[in-house]
């Protein structure tokens, strides 16, 4: 019975060192033994579920950049919650949660010289809607409160745009293009309309001499030679058109010969690029300055417009070409896309490969700063390596001073002089090869304005 | 052969690799492999016949001269001396800490080898790693025997929602290579060495840098993943299966991991723990000399040591990277192998 006892003792000091006992007493009771497992079964049996009831990857947007002007579309960064400051900033990517809050279904962004443009559809029908600088009524006539006659030139959260459609619940809004002070509205059924300045005729409507543009409620719609419009594309103070079956047609400023229309007279009525490209069935045009690019089926490429930083350089040696030249870049094989920034090119080939020239951060590290004739960028730069082979870039866009490319994987890299933070790296020092911004989204599509980017992409899960 | 000649041949050493088990840590195994080495040689100690002695006789009746006879030394009997060999006798040193839940191949330096564990170290090679996860079940510690803190639906993850998010998370560690290397990020020299493609870091002590995520099976709730890193530790390896958990909507815990590369070793090198003794440690180590040559430890920015793979000194069969092949993992077809691989050697030699 001795050597009971002393168990029994033995047990319960083991029992008292364990934890989980009495306080009191230092012994576990029975009572705490069944509330105990009685947690622990709880916990065993219930199963959380972290996804909504309608489960599917939702659409994200973000925003970086310069916020100063109210193009990021985040309120809280001008109108601070209480101890907080004012952004001026943001030189991260940041959700644009505007359109969560509405359920708003985007189709295209436009960035232009500080203002967005955004057009998609809401649960209401389709919506166009525009935040940042208004002072040329490029986002359309904006007062408030309503008949005051009190504008607003700075608007720092997205909201409406009107268009005098037809039928304004059923024509969808398919692509927006925004210049440096106008904005270019292309619709599934009724045309083109124009808004914002018109002081070289970039908006397709007589100039007015002494015309006032803030406070303009003037919406000019368009009158097309040809009705299907496959793209429209904004430079500074030009507009281009591209239709289906391959024609350009361009009106605006023509002072460097942006129009290719073979003078340097400005025009306000869309008249047809001809030049080399006549004939060729276009399929891709891009610019966001003064030089324009344009891609054939065939995979050529053509260009015309500002030429001072050797952008033509391969078949002129005149600054200002207006006329429509074919660059014959034979060791780039079949080009896909392009674009084209102020003073620097791009584009990608038919294998997914970046090739760069012009003046500039080009993305070949610093040494390089001018080049006549396209240089590849190694694909090791865009994450392709011993472990990722199938690595290619589909998409590259550009603003003024910087380039941005998205891969087949929806990784996002951007590269060139850091205007306030637009790259998205976090600081605002230069970046002179492909950095991977860290977007947390799989980004389908970006968009690149002067001092701001808008990434659009989906949810991981 | 004689124990004193062993005994230099592993004092002289160099490298061999070990598969270190589940549930024992690496010092465990290093106490171990000396034990198992001194016991060893004591038994091919006591197995020689003893030494002779020279014994002369004097008093001889009936002759003058003295008998010179030869006779054995007890002198250095181990009945009289105790174990010839100890344990303390053997300086063995290990490459990079391996936890008790991981298991996988280990590298180890014996004798004069241990000043190549460092060299080892600090040419920073990829460590290729097999790390399973659970979904469904989220704990403390990562690990299945934490608290439970809670459970989570996990019908709805599908595969490609594995591949996005490693995706994702080994393109943000790329970035992360970039910012550890220590050179001015706006000169020239930043970009030739970016252009040149992978970038280690300068030291072991960085945040872990992942090169290459996939998930290389998926049986829902269990899926597998495959990471390639540098600089990690084995609570950031249970991490990564929580984070996926996480950012597919539901939770997981990590039930395995399994280091299945460190460098040029693979697990067609490492030596399972009943093969730790002196014959097949002194024949890994022959056959190991190959992979710890200069050219394979040099220094520098960039990850060349994928290109510069000696395929050489593996078998025939070998010569494919051994990390895809899922055969290397039927532990049923490695025991059979390792003893094969064992007389081929010795055949050889």
């Amino acid at each position: 019975m001795a050597g009971l006892k002393q168990m029994s003792t033995l047990v319960q000091s083991v029992l008292r060192t364990t934890g989980n006992s009495c306080n009191k007493c230092g012994q576990r009771h029975a009572s705490n033994l069944y509330r105990r497992e009685k947690r622990k079964k709880e916990k065993e049996d219930s199963v959380f579920q972290h996804l909504g009831k309608n489960y599917q990857r939702t659409d994200r947007v973000y925003v970086w950049g310069n916020a100063t002007t109210g193009a990021l579309g985040i309120r809280q960064l001008h109108r601070p919650e209480k101890n907080r400051s004012t952004v001026n900033t943001v030189s991260r990517p940041r959700r644009l949660s505007f359109l969560d809050k509405y359920d708003i279904k985007l189709s295209d962004v436009g960035t232009g010289y500080g203002y967005t443009v955004l057009c998609g559809k809401s649960p209401n029908g389709p919506l166009l809607m525009g935040c940042g600088v208004n002072l040329d009524s490029q986002l359309g006539y904006q007062e408030y409160p309503k008949n005051t006659g009190r504008l607003l030139d700075v608007i720092i959260e997205p909201v409406p745009i009107e268009l005098p459609l037809i039928e304004p619940s059923t024509t969808r809004m398919t692509q927006v293009a925004c210049g440096r002070l106008h904005t270019i509205v292309l619709t599934d059924k009724e045309g083109v309309y124009t808004l914002g300045n018109n002081s070289y005729g970039q908006c397709g409507r007589p100039t007015v001499e002494g015309e006032v543009y803030r406070g303009n409620q003037i919406v000019h719609k368009l009158v097309t030679p040809d009705s299907n419009i496959k793209q429209v594309v904004c430079g500074l103070d030009h507009t281009m058109l591209l239709t289906e079956g391959g024609q350009v047609y361009s009106f605006g400023l023509n002072a460097d010969g942006q129009l290719g229309s073979g003078t340097y007279q400005s025009e306000f009525t869309p008249t047809m690029v001809k030049g080399d490209i006549e004939g060729e069935k276009i399929v891709h045009i891009a610019c966001k300055a003064d030089c324009i690019l344009a891609v054939s089926a065939k995979g050529d490429i053509f260009g015309w417009g500002n030429s001072e930083y050797n952008q033509l350089s391969s078949v002129t040696d005149k600054t200002q070409v207006n006329i429509p030249r074919h660059l014959p870049f034979k060791h780039v094989g079949r080009v896909q896309r392009v674009c084209a920034t102020g003073s620097m090119c791009g584009l990608i080939n038919e294998s997914g490969k970046v090739f760069v020239w012009g003046f500039g951060i080009l993305g070949k590290g610093p040494k390089l700063q001018q080049t006549g004739t396209p240089t590849e960028i190694p694909m090791t730069l865009f994450g392709n390596n011993e472990f990722n082979e199938d690595v290619h870039v589909k998409d590259l866009q550009c603003s003024l001073n910087h380039f941005a490319a998205i891969t087949n994987k929806g990784d996002l890299y951007m590269w060139g002089r850091n205007i306030a933070g637009a790259l998205g790296f976090g600081h605002k020092q230069d970046q002179f090869f492909p950095m991977k911004v860290a977007v947390p989204c799989e980004v389908s599509s970006v968009h690149c304005g002067v001092d701001h980017t808008i990434a659009v992409g989906k949810a991981f899960a | 052969m004689s124990a004193r000649r062993v005994y230099n041949a592993l004092n002289k050493g160099g490298v061999f690799c070990i598969f270190k088990p589940k549930g024992i840590s690496v010092q465990h195994c290093v106490r171990k492999i000396k034990f198992n080495l001194a016991q060893g040689l004591n038994h091919m100690y006591n197995d020689e016949p003893l030494k002779e002695r020279v014994q002369i006789d004097e008093d001889n009746i009936g002759t003058d001269l003295p008998v010179v006879t030869t006779v054995p030394d007890l002198a250095a009997s181990s009945l009289v001396l105790g174990p010839m060999y100890q344990p303390e006798d053997f300086r063995v040193h290990y490459c990079g800490e391996l936890g008790s839940f991981a298991s996988g191949v280990t590298v180890l330096g014996i004798g004069e080898g241990c000043k190549l564990v460092k060299k080892i170290l600090d040419a920073r090679y990829i460590h290729v790693y097999h790390v399973k996860g659970t979904l469904g079940r989220a704990t403390d510690n990562f690990a299945p025997d934490g608290h439970l803190v809670e459970k989570t639906t996990w019908n709805h993850v599908k595969r490609p929602t594995i591949d996005r998010i490693l995706a994702a998370s080994q393109a943000l560690h790329q970035r992360q290579m970039f910012l550890n290397m220590r050179v001015d990020p706006q000169s020239q020299e930043a970009y030739d060495i970016a252009a040149k493609g992978l970038i280690r870091p300068e030291d072991g002590y960085t945040a872990p840098i992942i090169y290459n995520m996939k998930c290389i099976e998926f049986q829902p709730p269990d899926f597998t993943v495959e990471v390639h890193c540098v600089n990690e530790h084995s609570k950031y390896l249970r991490q990564i299966t929580h984070n996926v958990g996480l950012e597919a909507k539901s939770t997981a815990i990590c039930t395995q991991i399994r280091r299945i590369r460190y460098g040029h070793f693979t697990l067609s090198h490492a030596l399972l723990d009943k093969h730790w003794t002196v014959e097949h440690i002194l024949s890994n180590i022959k056959h190991c000399k190959s992979l710890t040559k200069r050219s394979l430890l040099k220094p520098g920015p960039n990850m060349i040591q994928l290109e510069h793979r000696d395929t050489s000194a593996l078998e025939p069969g070998d010569r494919d990277t051994p990390s895809l092949d899922p055969g290397c993992f039927d532990a049923e077809k490695r025991l059979e192998n390792v003893p094969q691989d064992q007389e081929i050697i010795k055949n050889k030699r």
